[in-house]
């Protein structure tokens, strides 16, 4: 197992006080396999994302419990110097505004310059990235900055500079969320090839069950700061067994739809400041039941490889 | 009956030499919903902004009710403005920080004053229940509030001139796909029970099917598609609807 995620626990502050963001998850990742991660905003799914090589500020929160360990050592463990050794080198990341995460001074050039190990003669190694990221256009062109780029060139620069060198594990934090749908679709593909050419780990990170069923193996469903289900793409997709996860799919917008109500979630997700007693998603679920307030359920196997944190997951799927 | 008829509408933006829309014509029929496809910068949202006159069109006709939106005087837009009505994007960034969102809603009424001062804060009431908020959203500021429900304040707001024609400008891209299946809920369920008129804007042809019954593509500026959702789906006859649709991510 190329990552694993035991039983973490990150704190935020807030007002003073600590508040648990991400409450106990495990979640591994294989060599060349591609993990989605799918939540709605602020359910810990970036925190998660971050914490891998310890990106979370001091100042805003911490880790309080658990492991990470990525190829058999705990991240967690590791002093500045080791971790400068995996941070953008063994796992890079790809976050949602390209132009936000690319430095507007800096050329293309040398931002992947900048990431290369070996430093004389460049050339030919940037064109290589730039090539298989498919901006063949720009090789040579070391002038190019990047507000010269369009929205999905600049994700596929960003993409660039994040396999430069040569990571075992991308993260990609919804890395097309903010493009278009033409555009989007490339960049899926682009991913797709890239991990199938690099045997890459992808670990990657959405509110959309539409992106992650394309791309993904496995999937892992967070909600207030837990999974509450994780399997195989396959039987996520066939069997749901949690309500989110279902209503998550019932939100999916279609071509056939044709204003027809959507079965789609009520309510909002909570606080975390103000997490209800029980099975945290207990006010917004149609299958509840009384039992459901008693406490916060385990993470079950409900089949094979296929988990759910639901009590009543034989009424609720097609388990 | 024709609600809005758009004829030879054009707009350059000169300084970017750019005709953002191109000679566009169309027809939005009262009680149909009617989508309007396309990518980032193809002149969607400028089209949105012309048909509304929040924009000055550089040649063309705008018909609305058989009245010519660009002949009339400030004073008579005004008036039309009631009927017509517009939901933006990023309910954030269309709403004053520093104002209650009591008051936002209630600021439409000052302006329009089509209801008399007494009655303003329990009608913004009465509109806030429509979309799903309560009286306990009176008081909160925007900054407050989830992405949901400001856009829920968004449309509170356009719904309180009682207008018979919406457009939706991306309504919904901004949001989390459950709380976007929400949004699309309640404008659809508003929708059938007043009978509205909408020009709904997206980039996503699965929210585009999900609330639409007519669509039209559109490419820098043109339109160059339209039928029912139905048959454009099924048998798109253009190259770029047919890119359109194998991009699109469905379940």
């Amino acid at each position: 197992m190329l990552l694993q995620i035991k039983n973490l626990k990150i704190n935020y502050k807030s007002d003073n006080r600590l508040v648990e963001v991400v409450r106990g998850i495990d979640l591994d990742i294989d060599k060349g396999e591609c993990v989605g991660l799918i939540g709605e905003s602020g359910c810990g799914k970036t925190t998660v994302g971050l914490s891998i090589t310890k990106l979370i500020p001091e100042r805003k929160g911490n880790i309080s419990a658990g492991e990470i360990l990525f190829a058999g050592k705990d991240i967690l463990k590791l002093n500045s110097e080791e971790l400068r050794n995996i941070r953008g080198k063994k796992i890079s990341y790809v976050f949602q505004e390209p132009f936000s995460s690319l430095n507007p001074v800096f050329t293309i050039y040398e931002q992947i310059r900048e990431v290369l190990e070996e430093k004389d003669n460049p050339d030919s190694r940037i064109a290589e990235i730039l090539k298989s990221v498919g901006l063949e256009k720009i090789i040579g062109r070391k002038n190019m900055y990047p507000h010269e780029l369009s929205g999905g060139m600049q994700q596929r620069a960003m993409i660039g500079v994040a396999i430069t060198s040569r990571p075992d594990l991308l993260v990609l934090d919804e890395p097309t969320t903010a493009l278009d749908v033409t555009v989007q679709r490339q960049i899926l593909g682009l991913i797709m090839e890239l991990k199938n050419k690099m045997n890459l780990a992808i670990l990657f990170i959405s509110h959309d069950l539409r992106i992650v069923f394309n791309i993904a193996d496995k999937i892992a469903i967070m909600y207030a700061g837990k999974i509450i289900e994780c399997g195989p793409k396959g039987k996520i997709v066939s069997s749901p067994a949690h309500p989110y996860t279902i209503g998550l799919i019932g939100s999916i917008p279609s071509l056939e739809h044709r204003k027809k109500v959507f079965n789609a979630i009520g309510g909002r997700a909570p606080l975390f400041s103000e997490l209800p007693c029980g099975c945290k998603f207990y006010p917004r679920c149609k299958f509840r039941i009384n039992k459901c307030l008693e406490r916060e359920p385990d993470l079950d196997e409900v089949n094979q490889g296929h988990f759910s944190r639901c009590i009543n997951f034989h009424l609720v799927g097609g388990v | 009956m024709e609600l809005l008829k758009i004829d030879n509408l054009r707009k350059t933006f000169k300084k970017h030499r750019v005709r953002a829309v191109d000679d566009v014509s169309f027809s939005v029929f009262k009680g149909e919903v009617l989508g309007l496809v396309g990518e980032s910068g193809c002149g969607k949202s400028t089209l949105a902004k012309l048909a509304l006159r929040l924009l000055g069109a550089d040649k063309g006709s705008i018909f609305y009710k058989g009245k010519d939106l660009l002949n009339i005087s400030h004073n008579d837009m005004r008036k039309a403005r009631k009927g017509l009505q517009i939901i933006f994007q990023d309910p954030y960034a269309s709403s004053d920080p520093r104002m209650k969102i009591g008051k936002v809603i209630e600021e439409v009424y000052d302006i329009h004053k089509n209801v008399p001062e007494n009655n303003r804060k329990s009608k913004a009431i009465e509109l806030l229940e429509t979309v799903g908020l309560g009286e306990t959203y009176l008081n909160r500021l925007p900054s407050e509030l989830s992405g949901g429900e400001r856009q829920r304040v968004g449309i509170a707001r356009a719904l309180a001139t009682d207008p018979e024609f919406i457009i939706c400008d991306e309504p919904v891209s901004s949001l989390d796909i459950s709380v976007q299946a929400q949004i699309l809920n309640l404008l659809i369920e508003l929708q059938k029970r007043k009978n509205l008129t909408y020009l709904f804007i997206s980039h996503d042809l699965g929210v585009i099917g999900s609330i639409c019954d007519r669509v039209m593509v559109m490419q820098s500026g043109k339109l160059i598609e339209s039928g029912s959702c139905e048959n454009v789906f099924k048998n798109p006859q253009h190259q770029y609807t047919k890119t359109l649709l194998e991009s699109a991510l469905l379940p």
